[in-house]
């Protein structure tokens, strides 16, 4: 083999790099991510909305929360403009998911997910 | 032509996972048994093909040089074309690897009327190149994040910095490198259609990696903007990292698409060692790019030469004297009397 000084330690390198995340999450000991605590099924169980809807499942709202907040704030939104008093509404998503830590923060630190839209410039984090 | 069949095998490998984990239950298969066999197949022969490169020798001292070499002192010389020691060599390589310079020396040749031959230069193929790789790396970067627990800061500020322009409204927030990368797949391979001697020699396998990412990418991105439902990525994250920790676990009510992205990146994976994608090592061991332009500095010996004595008139009349004088031929030396 020729210049086996300079090839062996660059092959290396590469290997190491390439297989990060097997040695990084044994060396850090995380092993399994913590699974956020499964929603309280009591709780979410026969949930109506005011409007007469039912809550959607649990993994509907973690695959897809996104979505269903984009229409319950234009929804929001366009009842605001409607009302003379200007009155806030005051139903939301936090009068029972009462944390962000726990129902926010949870998933969204665990998967570093950091695409999040501008909800708290406005609204107040509970 | 020659797009059909690698076209058409790309589409059968997204079906084939689709059918597999929607309808024929084989989640494990694709979750587990491919991805292990996959990143050992790309580890290995990657390790393979670059000890095999390294076996072979270099005859000869071969660099491009594309500039003035080393002449006499008051020869304005070129450093980075014509490079004669180690340090200018680095320089030179790392232009290559980071900056894709010989691409970015691509000339366009046509005859214009009159006849003139012209050479105009045109960096398209540099750009999207450029564009397209770039992108792959930070997209790739980025997904560190469902594989490292706890993500790595450097991980998090790129995915915060990807997209931050367009992070004004929660419809907008989206990766600029999505937008990018697909644009520089797509005008990668707009260039081997449209530009007939390209197109002339374009083969199956160089449609086939073009395909290939663009599948990988418009499942990633359709999982990510379109299809959310099923698409949990926390459990995804607890596949991952059980892959990484060899405890694997399978999440169930994971979407097909994921399945489909998935086992496209296994496809990839195991293609690679195999195929032209290798210049991600093999662009290292280039000798016109990795050799310094020193060889009327220092010899270079070709490493599979015998090793041949010289061998001086005198010894070889020692050799052969008796046999000489028998045959009549002249000697310098006689034999000696006795
Ligand atoms: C060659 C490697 C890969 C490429 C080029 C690629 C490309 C992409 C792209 C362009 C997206 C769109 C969103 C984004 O940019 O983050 C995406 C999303 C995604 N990819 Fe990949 N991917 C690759 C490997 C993988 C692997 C190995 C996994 C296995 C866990 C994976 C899982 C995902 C998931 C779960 C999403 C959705 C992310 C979200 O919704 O936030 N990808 N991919």
């Amino acid at each position: 083999m020729y210049d086996s000084g300079k090839i062996i330690p660059g092959l290396l390198i590469f290997v190491l790099l390439i297989t990060l995340p097997i040695w990084y999450n044994n060396l850090s000991n995380a092993g399994q991510v913590k699974t956020p605590e499964p929603p309280d099924k009591g709780m979410l169980m026969g949930f109506t909305f005011a409007n007469g809807q039912e809550h959607p499942s649990a993994a509907e709202m973690r695959a897809k929360h996104m979505e269903h907040l984009k229409i319950f704030h234009a929804n929001a939104v366009a009842k605001l403009a409607e009302q003379k008093d200007k009155k806030m509404p005051t139903m939301s998503c936090m009068m029972c998911h009462g944390s962000k830590e726990q129902f926010c923060d949870s998933c969204h630190a665990t998967i570093s997910e950091k695409k999040v839209p501008d909800c708290w410039e406005c609204h107040q984090k509970p | 032509m020659k797009y059909i069949f690698p076209l058409a095998v790309v589409i059968a490998l997204a079906v084939i996972a689709w059918i597999g984990s929607a309808i024929l239950g084989l989640q494990d298969l694709f979750g587990i048994v491919v991805p292990y066999a996959a990143l050992f197949l790309f580890v290995s022969g990657f390790c393979w093909r670059v000890l095999y490169w390294a076996r072979s020798p270099v005859p000869f001292k071969i660099p491009t040089t594309c500039g003035q070499g080393y002449s006499m002192p008051w020869v304005k010389r070129d450093k980075l074309e014509a490079p004669v020691s180690t340090g200018e060599v680095l320089g030179r390589m790392f232009l290559e690897v980071f900056l894709f310079r010989s691409l970015w020396r691509n000339t366009k040749t046509s005859i214009k009327p009159g006849p003139v031959l012209s050479y105009k230069s045109t960096r398209w193929l540099w750009f999207f190149g450029i564009l397209f790789h770039y992108s792959m790396l930070l997209v790739v970067l980025r997904h560190l994040r469902l594989f490292l627990e706890p993500v790595p800061f450097v991980i998090s500020a790129l995915d915060s910095l990807d997209g931050v322009s367009l992070h004004l409204t929660p419809e907008l927030s989206m990766y600029v490198t999505d937008a990018l990368i697909l644009l520089g797949l797509l005008a990668l391979l707009l260039r081997r259609f449209t530009l007939r001697p390209v197109r002339y020699i374009s083969l199956a396998n160089d449609y086939f990696p073009l395909f290939l990412l663009i599948g990988i990418v418009s499942s990633g991105i359709t999982m990510r903007y379109f299809l959310r439902t099923g698409v949990d990525i926390v459990a995804i994250k607890q596949l991952a990292l059980g892959l990484t920790t060899f405890k694997p676990v399978l999440p169930a009510d994971i979407a097909p698409i994921f399945y489909v992205h998935l086992f496209l990146v296994s496809s990839l994976l195991a293609y690679f060692p195999f195929s032209k994608l290798m210049h991600m090592g093999g662009v290292f061991l280039s000798p016109t790019r990795n050799m310094a332009n020193d060889s009327r500095m220092r010899r270079y010996v070709n490493p599979w030469n015998p090793d041949i004595k010289p061998h001086s008139y005198a010894s070889y009349e020692d050799e052969f004297r008796a046999d000489m004088i028998e045959q009549g031929i002249p000697v310098e030396k006689e034999l000696p009397q006795g």
